[in-house]
């Protein structure tokens, strides 16, 4: 695990800038991510009681006025914090109802971890929309934290609805799972990965998020980034040669070094 | 500052903390107002969320629904 992925999420469980939280660092990544459980566990502790309640009644409404209710009446807010009393097929039917751009609103408010076996039972062709909505938002925390808990074969399947580069980068930054961001890399054309890379050198902040990845990618994807080493500039590669030997990542470090 | 005051925020025993001990008092301390302030805002939109569902409720129905809101 990262613990800079741990630390973005947290800042955005805390509303702040993620420097704030810079002296939470040395905690390390699964420190971090118990603290992030904890506080999500405890929001949604406080409000049990009730919720269990309520989750009762539904159980008991036939779905489509139960759609129409939450829909209608409770919001995207109650309808999430709703979901996690509700059992996962009950909530899973309600969800593959629910109208898209409701749907959207609901994601958002999600607790990945809590949202797994949702995920899992959510229908692909439902999900499409509400990924299309999520990068139409730049909802990349959401995003990242879905990546991590989505089934791999879904992931594969909703790879098209995130267009560019930048957002799969910034959805990358808020996942742990980098195996299966490689995965999904491995799976880019020439022209995508170049996209990817320049975005990183264009965003500077993205270019962990390039060395991380690569770390995973397999010889033949690093064998492809090698052969489109002269569709960037020396001072690119140097830039990005830099970057990841001064950082310890050695498959990038090592795809740019001729320019040393 | 000690790890009692960031288990209560967190419902948890100070003895699930052991991942937080290498925190020193003033960064505890830190770390007991973000909890707290992220707190609030989060109870603020949930209690603005169960307004605005109440508020679309006719007048008779409010009272009832809000007793059954009741904690939120």
């Amino acid at each position: 695990m990262d613990a800079k992925v741990e630390l973005r999420r947290l800042a955005e469980l805390f509303q702040c800038d993620v420097n704030e939280l810079a002296y939470l660092e040395k905690l390390g990544a699964d420190a971090l991510f118990k603290l992030r459980v904890q506080f999500q566990d405890s929001l949604i502790t406080d409000y049990e009681p009730v919720l269990a309640k309520l989750a009762g009644t539904t159980a008991i409404t036939p779905t489509a006025i139960a759609v129409k209710i939450a829909q209608r009446y409770l919001g995207p807010t109650l309808t999430s914090y709703l979901s996690y009393f509700t059992p996962v097929k009950s909530a899973a039917k309600l969800a593959a109802k629910f109208d898209a751009d409701f749907m959207i609103e609901v994601a958002k408010e999600q607790i990945p971890e809590r949202a797994k076996e949702t995920l899992e039972d959510f229908p692909l062709e439902l999900m499409r929309p509400v990924t299309r909505g999520l990068v139409a938002e730049k909802a990349w925390a959401t995003m990242g934290g879905f990546v991590d808990y989505l089934p791999e074969e879904k992931s594969f399947a909703l790879m098209s609805e995130v267009p560019d580069a930048e957002s799969n980068l910034r959805i990358s930054s808020y996942a742990q799972n980098k195996e299966l961001v490689a995965k999904l890399v491995a799976k880019f054309d020439d022209d995508m990965l170049i996209e990817l890379t320049k975005a990183s050198l264009a965003a500077p902040e993205l270019m962990r998020e390039v060395c991380l990845v690569a770390e995973k990618l397999p010889a033949d994807v690093l064998a492809r980034m090698a052969d489109l080493r002269d569709r960037f500039s020396e001072t690119e590669q140097a830039q990005l040669y830099e970057y990841a030997r001064v950082n310890g990542f050695e498959n990038l470090a090592a795809l740019y070094e001729s320019v040393r | 500052m000690s790890l009692e005051a960031i288990a209560k925020p967190l419902r948890v025993a100070a003895s699930e903390l052991e991942h937080l001990e290498q925190l020193s008092e003033e960064e505890l301390e830190t770390l007991q107002r973000q909890l707290a302030s992220a707190r609030v805002a989060q109870h603020e939109h949930v209690q603005e969320a169960t307004k605005a569902a109440v508020d679309q409720l006719p007048r008779l129905l409010r009272k009832p629904v809000l007793k059954m809101f009741e904690g939120l």
